[in-house]
């Protein structure tokens, strides 16, 4: 059947049973069709094949409770991931806003003189804070964090 | 004369839900799983047949297209919309799938279609002799039974070209896209493929081959 007319190969026989060929080219080929036995077998045989891919496509749909009950697991796993970031993220975040409230809020207002040394203890939900001043003598103010809250108090 | 196929068309409702899928997938990257929920009720489908076309256990299938829809969420922020949802998703599926086999190859000795034991080629005939009859339902049972099996003897390659176009009614830029290969490589696969598969099934009996 190749080369027997220089559009009428296999190949274009195939872009045409999938629609890939282009109005022109189309029209031009099912001109010739009718005249050749080989390329109507060809375009048979795929149709054979398409009905049988068909078939083994339908066999596969899911009912409603697969569907469902795939979901299901698809959402319990997404849970476990995600979920756990995001309460870690929470949590360092929370942390981090606490230390800058004691640093910047609480500063000012605990000025103390030069020979004294303050403790101060802040306990919130996350964590507590010690702060010990005044500065060392590398000018660092030093804070204790302590991020378990189960012994925090 | 036959003509092409363009009921196949119809089967491609996703790209008049381009708009609605751009939402949906904006609200899933923001991490709404009840959004990401309604891309699966839209794919979970015809992931399935991609899956599932290649797979004889349901069960299997269940698991790849739940491990390709985790995968795909997990992923979502790498979509950037540069190609459509679908076939990003389909690309998903198929490594998914590619990786599923390649881990259960090392498990089974996969049977070649040559191997298509006496017993099968009797139910076969018996099915294909009640064809009009009650035993109908069986009769496309066995049949798709088979089609796995002969789809199962092509190559990876042949057999997902063919999956997508057949099964999946993709056009062959989509599936180039899909498969990373060019339009002229998914061509040549696909006149393989379908060579092939009447070679098969017209050693089964199931397809005549002359012409």
């Amino acid at each position: 059947m190749e080369n027997k007319k220089s559009e009428l190969t296999e190949e274009t026989l195939g872009r045409y049973y999938d629609g890939e060929l282009d109005e022109a080219a189309r029209k031009e080929l099912e001109a010739r069709i009718p005249g050749s036995p080989e390329a109507r077998a060809l375009l048979e045989r795929h149709k054979s094949i398409s009905s049988l891919m068909g078939i083994l496509g339908e066999s596969m749909e899911a009912d409603e409770l697969t569907v469902r009950r795939n979901w299901d697991k698809i959402a319990l796993s997404l849970e476990k991931r995600p979920g756990r970031f995001r309460r870690r993220l929470t949590y360092w975040l929370t942390l981090a806003a606490a230390a800058i409230i004691v640093i910047f809020i609480y500063d000012p207002l605990h000025r103390t003189s030069d020979n004294e040394l303050v403790i101060e203890s802040i306990d919130c939900t996350y964590a507590s804070f010690m702060i010990l001043r005044p500065e060392t003598q590398s000018g660092h103010t030093i804070i204790w964090i302590n991020d378990d809250h189960s012994t925090a108090n | 004369m036959p003509k092409p196929d363009n009921r196949k068309s119809e089967d491609k409702p996703e790209i008049r839900n381009k708009d609605a899928d751009e939402q949906l997938i904006i609200q899933a990257q923001a991490g709404s799983q009840s959004a990401f929920r309604l891309l699966y009720e839209r794919y979970q489908k015809k992931i399935r047949r991609l899956v599932g076309s290649m797979f004889e256990s349901a069960e299997d299938t269940d698991d790849i297209v739940q491990q390709a829809f985790i995968q795909a969420f997990r992923s979502l922020d790498s979509f950037k919309g540069k190609s459509s949802f679908y076939t990003w998703l389909y690309r998903i599926a198929l490594n998914t799938t590619t990786d599923f086999r390649r881990k259960q190859a090392r498990r089974n000795q996969s049977r070649s279609y040559k191997n298509l034991s006496e017993l099968e080629q009797k139910e076969l005939e018996f099915a294909a002799s009640q064809e009009e009859g009650p035993e109908r339902q069986l009769y496309r049972k066995e049949l798709a039974g088979l089609m796995r099996k002969a789809l199962n003897s092509l190559s990876a390659e042949h057999r997902e070209v063919m999956v997508l176009r057949e099964i999946n009614a993709l056009s062959y830029s989509e599936i180039a896209e899909i498969t990373g290969v060019s339009i002229g490589t998914v061509m040549s696969r696909l006149h393989y493929a379908r060579k092939k598969l009447a070679e098969i099934l017209g050693h089964w009996q199931i397809l005549e081959t002359g012409g």
